[in-house]
């Protein structure tokens, strides 16, 4: 098709060209830089005084190293530059010896490490639980106040991984292939890749993956297997990952299996992603059982699982959690930010509770977080966590 | 127009911003006027291209080395732009063309302009229309922008001439 003759309309637009623009790039990064730090400060503010590694990855949960090895197969892909020593980098920003590579560049592991704060769901350790009842008797929607109390304190236990899925401002960094000597169950691997976290300034590994080799099968599968070192726990980890790129548009695919050496406990992460122009659409899901046996049985036999599903177009973020067990099951939908300061969130609650002969429809629950604490706010009931 | 800027993605990504001024430079023009051609205000337009840089920035490490920086820019500025108009109503906006009718003929020339050519066109026709008058892309590059194939975008854009020449008269 041709164009059209157009060259009188341009020139009626051609004095606007002449216009100087004043924004000059040092404003924007000086502006960005302390937004950054701003930021960075707002998170340290929020979390609680548990040890940063211990959030991310620590105790027993065999979800998070799932969701680790996941990070650490996932990684392994990309391999960045070193710091450029003269980068006007952010004061506030911890040093990152030159030896380790990037992580977050790459959305998909940080998304799996980010669910390492799940392994918390349904529990309460360590809590401090300040319940203010503002009326107990009266009945908001189809709600009391202990069924409230237990909405809030299962989104309280995942609240900080869904903060991360939200924000991801964590940062993590790889020291990849390094070679290996040491033997570990009868077995000396080749290689081994060490993960290390911005909370203690990247000093310390918490995490280990011993492996021979990545099996790229074709250009679009990946499979690996090797062991898992946390806490010095180990685990057996197989993964498999199926991707699938084209102009704008991308496709991934991901399933993950680990075995806890010692207690035989099996996780299994499966992933999904699709990726097109402004776009984006993730699911995913953990499943914890307490035996390979029981998995192969009945996959829907787990102790419980947790999924999640996100779509963004443009800068719409919406989230969606579900989680399972085996007589009950809590979805928090919409999870979406409503204020910037205070911190603030909203989402609506369905949760179903056999046992505890709990049903509770499309409830929306306020969260906001306040001088460290957590101020969870629906109909008329409130409850603080710290 | 735009080369590769996946250097400066990966780089950026990195915490080195040594090249964002050249990124800068090469990039702010075209979304100046995408900004501008909804605000028709100078001073507003580079309050949002600074915070439409300071977002990409923000967000720069889940961006794909490979991805449509322009295209991706673009996109933050009109989403920053509607959500301004969203927030602020359009009453600043309106009051802000006032002070610009006062202080510089060029503005009042290209503001009045745009009101008029945003009348005539509808929604997908302007902005086609202004990425390439105002923005200076390429038709190819609208058209990998917007997703459509380049005669769509021909189209609309000869169909927008012709009904600029018949809704502006003589010009």
């Amino acid at each position: 098709m041709k164009k059209y003759d157009d060259k009188d309309i341009i020139k009626k637009f051609s004095d606007a060209k002449d216009y100087e623009i004043k924004t000059r790039s040092d404003a924007i990064l000086n502006n960005f830089l302390k937004l950054k730090e701003a930021q960075t400060n707002k998170v340290e503010e929020k979390k609680t005084p548990k040890n940063r590694k211990m959030f991310i990855f620590g105790g027993l949960g065999v979800g998070s190293i799932a969701l680790a090895a996941a990070s650490i197969t996932l990684a392994i892909v990309f391999v960045s530059e070193p710091n450029n020593p003269n980068s006007p980098n952010n004061p506030s920003d911890p040093v990152i010896p030159p030896s380790l590579v990037s992580v977050e560049n790459n959305t998909l592991a940080s998304e799996f490490l980010t669910f390492s704060n799940f392994r918390d769901y349904g529990t309460l350790q360590n809590n401090v639980k300040n319940l203010i009842n503002i009326n107990r008797k009266h009945q908001v929607k189809n709600i009391n106040s202990n069924s409230f109390e237990i909405i809030v304190d299962n989104y309280d236990s995942i609240h900080d991984g869904i903060y991360n899925i939200l924000n991801k401002d964590e940062l993590f960094k790889i020291e990849e292939k390094a070679q290996n000597n040491q033997e570990l169950y009868g077995k000396t691997y080749k290689f081994v890749d060490r993960y290390y976290s911005s909370s203690d300034n990247f000093t310390n590994s918490f995490m280990e993956f011993y492996y021979d080799d990545i099996n790229r099968i074709d250009e679009e599968e990946t499979s690996a297997k090797g062991l898992m070192k946390l806490d010095e726990e180990y685990f057996d980890c197989y993964l498999n990952k199926e991707s699938e790129a084209e102009e704008n548009e991308s496709e991934l695919e991901l399933e993950l299996f680990l075995i806890d050496k010692e207690t035989e406990e099996m996780v299994v992460v499966n992933k999904e992603s699709e990726y097109g122009g402004h776009e984006s659409e993730d699911s995913y899901s953990i499943a914890y059982y307490q035996s390979q046996n029981d998995y192969r049985r009945d996959e829907d036999k787990f102790i419980y699982k947790l999924s999640y599903e996100i779509e963004k177009e443009g800068r719409e973020e919406e989230l969606e959690i579900q989680v399972e067990t085996q007589s009950s099951q809590c979805e928090y939908q919409n999870i979406k930010l409503i204020n910037d300061d205070p911190l603030t969130y909203s989402f609506l609650v369905e949760y179903e509770d056999e046992r505890n002969d709990i049903e509770v429809e499309d409830f929306e629950v306020v969260l906001k977080y306040v001088d460290g604490k957590r101020y969870y706010t629906g109909g008329d009931l409130e409850e603080v966590r710290i | 127009m735009k080369g590769s800027f996946s250097e400066h993605i990966k780089r950026f990504k990195e915490g080195n911003y040594i090249s964002f001024d050249e990124f800068y430079n090469e990039l702010n023009r075209p979304i100046f006027y995408n900004i501008y051609s909804l605000t028709r205000n100078y001073e507003l337009s580079e309050e949002l291209l600074q915070e439409t840089f300071t977002k990409f920035l923000m967000n720069v490490v889940y961006i794909d080395e490979g991805e449509n920086v322009l295209g991706y820019l673009i996109a933050i500025s009109r989403n920053l732009t509607l959500d301004y108009f969203k927030k602020y109503g359009r009453v600043r906006n309106f009051e802000e063309h006032e002070e610009v009718h006062v202080n510089d003929k060029n503005s009042i020339d290209k503001t009045l302009l745009l009101d008029k050519i945003a009348k005539i066109l509808k929604p997908k026709e302007l902005e086609i229309f202004t990425l390439h008058v105002l923005s200076e892309m390429t038709f190819e590059e609208i058209a990998s922008l917007k997703k459509i194939a380049i005669g769509t975008v021909l189209w609309s854009y000869n169909n927008s001439i012709k009904k600029i020449r018949k809704g502006l008269g003589e010009l």
